[in-house]
């Protein structure tokens, strides 16, 4: 049977979803529901209503890896500062929630969020809540501005969760292959950002919009990104001076140059090499699994 | 005659500012030809006993020098040996008249340059002892500084017979400032001795060191010999009456680094005597002894792996033929965490291709390897980590990924592709690296990343080498093993060794890939494809 690289990544991105991993997600769902209720009695009249962010709210997530995470939209008058903000939910969590969630087992401090771990059972949870505030008195309605903390350079970044999240909305085949993509990363361990990636995907498919095909689609953007990744500027849609395409350093940006063309000169000479690139998450393969019984004569 | 003598007399002999003292001829009962030279300069002439050996122009020797200018009319002057000749290096050079005039030359600019102007050198030269050494302390940099006159106790430890490690230096205060040896250096059995830090070196001449005790009267204040002598008395001689007693002499030298010197001290013939309360010396030789600095930097640096291996913290699974190779080379490399995993015992026919010993034969692979390991770094942890494979469905699954979680690196060389498909269920932070080789060693197989099955299975479709291991030792109902010799798997594996190191020095992402062994007529070639 001859191989069909289209009908194989779509098989790809069937293992990657988030069906086959129902329990975890609803222990996941349940435990977020949980937060954002707490959140809203301790800070009534603080805050707006928590918005669900993440991957999971982008519907970019797979399996392997999924953020579901909390921003609190905060009011300009609650807090002095962005700091005193931020504190104050790192230390409501770290004193007053620990004592009232037996599952919370780590609360830490990190750069713009607040990360909580949670055991339930053998799984454990990672949620970070982001807490921002609104520009003005009353402008977060109106414009979804927020000023979240830098905790690390103890200074603040505007941003627009509900603009990252707009981005987006509608744009399946963008989608896909962002999924395709993060897919490789995990599986590479190649750190970049998965919002560098969905910058990276719709930029190429606003350069190439005739281009169809699951498989032609994912070669025109790594090919995009092979060609561009070291020139590219890339700002925050909701903060023009948050320059995204600069969270990857000279090396990683040549690093990615590297193994893009390796990826597409591989599958070039043989097709089926795509399988080394975007594998089928084996623990859900759709067609019975091939390696069942390992052909190879391997010794050491 | 030899033809070479007449030349050497007549190279001398035309020199400017050398006059012949006594014609060159063979030596007796030694294969060097002889001779004595004058060389007139402004300062005062100096007399040399030159000495050519008999395969002149080359050297009896590697790292020899070929010809020896030895002048005892002078001492203690920069690189003046301490059997009088000047240290030269003298360039390959097969014309005899051409190398000796060179050397002559290399005279001349010697007597110019350090016996008349006595210039420093813009290097530290260490002083010269005249005497042979019966021990040797090797010391590491300590963090910590002293004043002058400080003094206290230091405990060593032996590793060879006459080999000895520098473990602590305590201070008066009770404070100690150990060298960063690993665990297994520090826990060995202890002696004492006792140090003293000084404002200078303890030379007499130039670079020439103290020869007697005598002279040590002014090098050391009255409260240092005391305190020699007191302690000596008080706290040694009782305690190690089996072992020589052993003085550190402390100073600093340039790029703010610290120098030992070390004297024995001889129990029957102590140098110290004591007369109304003040303190004297005998005239008596002192015993130098050798001492090395070989802190981490100067032991690993002529051929130190990248930080971003020497300084991780790596697991190597399966110390077979592949991992002990690896795990030597690491070493060697400068790793300093090393974790070693393994169930086997070392059996006779693991010796040709593996880094084992008769020694270790039905030993533990772990126990014999560690051995090994802590013989060429004074520098490396080692672990072993206990482990078993699992699946989600236990507990010790995740304990067990957690656990492999705290690693930098993980080298599976184990082979075995259930161990493989388990890490790609644990999906790990960690950096794995899976390397096998296929049957005659023709092709090496490195998977990066945590999809080893799908991607191992993939890669090796492409090649057409699926050999099963046929190797049956003598007769009998054993497990076939795969051939390929040491040298067939570590040209391939120090192949891979290298570019992975290459690559994470030069920040690249470490690729899986293959390194395919083609045969080409009478010779070969590897083909690297990387992935």
């Amino acid at each position: 049977m001859s191989f069909n690289i289209n009908e194989y990544l779509k098989n790809v991105l069937e293992s990657y979803k988030m069906k086959h991993v129902e329990t975890l997600m609803n222990n996941y769902i349940k435990k977020r529901d949980d937060v954002k209720e707490c959140i809203e009695q301790k800070f009534s009249g603080l805050i707006y209503n928590p918005i669900n962010s993440g991957s999971y709210a982008k519907s970019t997530e797979i399996n392997i890896k999924f953020d579901l995470d909390l921003c609190v939209p905060v009011k300009k008058n609650s807090y002095n500062t962005i700091k005193e903000m931020y504190d104050s939910f790192y230390d409501y969590f770290y004193y007053e929630y620990r004592k009232l969630d037996k599952e919370l087992i780590e609360v830490r401090k990190q750069k713009t969020s607040i990360g909580l771990q949670f055991q339930i059972g053998r799984d454990k949870i990672d949620m970070d809540i982001v807490p921002g505030r609104e520009l003005n008195v009353d402008s977060y309605p109106e414009n979804n501005d927020l000023n979240i903390c830098d905790s690390k350079n103890n200074s603040c970044i505007q941003t627009n969760i509900q603009e990252h999240i707009n981005l987006i909305k509608g744009k399946n085949s963008e989608r896909e292959i962002i999924r395709l993509l993060k897919i490789w990363k995990y599986k590479e361990q190649f750190d970049i950002k998965s919002f560098l990636i969905e910058l990276l995907v719709i930029k190429a498919f606003e350069n190439n919009q005739d281009v169809t095909g699951i498989w032609e689609q994912l070669k025109m953007t790594l090919e995009f990104i092979k060609d561009n990744i070291k020139t590219i500027k890339l700002v925050d849609p909701a903060n023009s001076g948050n320059i995204v395409s600069k969270t990857l350093t000279d090396y990683e940006k040549i690093n990615l140059e590297d193994k893009f063309n390796r990826i597409l000169n591989s599958i070039n000479a043989y097709e089926e090499n795509i399988k080394i690139f975007f594998p089928e998450n084996s623990n859900y393969k759709i067609k019975e699994n091939s390696y069942s019984s390992l052909k190879t004569n391997i010794y050491g | 005659m030899d033809e070479r003598i007449k030349i050497f007399n007549n190279i001398f002999s035309t020199s400017e500012n050398i006059k012949v003292l006594e014609e060159f001829k063979e030596k007796y009962n030694q294969p060097v030809f002889y001779g004595k030279i004058l060389v007139d300069n402004i300062k005062n002439p100096l007399t040399f006993d030159v000495e050519i050996p008999f395969s002149y122009p080359l050297c009896p020797l590697r790292n020899e020098s070929s010809i020896r200018f030895y002048c005892h009319e002078i001492k203690g002057y920069r690189h003046l040996n301490n059997d009088n000749s000047i240290c030269i290096h003298s360039e390959t050079e097969l014309d005899i008249e051409k190398k000796l005039k060179k050397e002559i030359e290399y005279l001349k600019n010697w007597i110019q340059k350090y016996y008349i102007e006595e210039k420093e050198d813009e290097r530290y030269q260490y002083i010269v002892f005249p005497n042979t050494y019966d021990y040797i302390f090797m010391f590491s940099d300590l963090n910590c500084s002293f004043s002058k006159y400080e003094n206290g106790f230091f405990d060593y430890s032996s590793i060879l017979n006459n080999t000895f490690l520098i473990q602590n230096i305590v201070k008066k205060s009770g404070d100690d400032f150990g060298c960063n040896w690993t665990n297994s250096y520090k826990n060995l059995p202890k002696h004492y001795g006792i140090w003293i830090f000084t404002d200078k070196e303890p030379i007499k001449e130039k670079r020439l060191a103290i020869t007697n005790w005598k002279d040590m009267e002014t090098y050391f204040t009255q409260n240092d010999l005391s305190f020699i002598y007191h302690e000596y008395g008080y706290n040694i001689k009782n305690k190690q009456e089996l072992h020589p007693i052993f003085l550190l002499i402390g100073y600093k030298i340039p790029n703010n680094q610290i120098h030992w010197n070390i004297i024995e001290i001889d129990k029957n013939n102590f140098p110290i005597i004591e007369n109304n309360n003040k303190y004297f010396c005998k005239y008596i030789i002192i015993k130098w002894q050798e001492t090395k600095n070989i802190s981490y930097n100067r032991f690993f640096g002529r051929g130190k792996y990248s930080d971003k291996l020497t300084e991780s913290k790596i697991l190597i699974v399966g110390i077979g033929a592949i991992g002990s190779f690896l795990a030597t080379s690491l070493t060697r490399g400068g790793i300093r965490n090393l974790s070693l995993s393994d169930f086997d015992i070392v059996e006779p026919g693991n010796i040709c291709r593996a880094n084992y010993f008769i020694s270790d034969i039905f030993d533990s692979k772990i126990k014999a390897l560690f051995k090994q390991l802590i013989n060429i770094s004074p520098y490396i942890n080692i672990t072993g980590e206990n482990m078993r494979k699992s699946i989600p469905n236990e507990d010790y699954f995740y304990e067990l990924k957690e656990k492999l979680n705290n690693y930098d690196f993980i080298f599976d060389c184990t082979a075995d592709k259930e161990f493989g498909y388990m890490l790609d269920l644990m999906k790990l932070k960690t950096k794995i690296i899976s390397f096998s080789i296929t049957n005659q060693a023709k092709n090496f197989i490195s998977i990066t990343g945590n999809n080893i099955t799908n991607d191992r299975e993939e890669i090796l479709k492409q090649f057409d080498s699926n050999e099963e291991a046929n190797f049956i030792e003598g007769t009998g109902c054993h497990l076939p093993t795969f051939s390929a010799s040491y040298t067939d798997i570590n040209m391939m594996l120090s192949y891979a060794i290298n570019l992975i190191n290459n690559k994470l020095e030069k920040n690249y992402l470490i690729n899986s890939f293959v390194i395919t062994k083609i045969e080409e007529g009478s010779s070969f070639n590897l083909k690297l494809n990387e992935y």
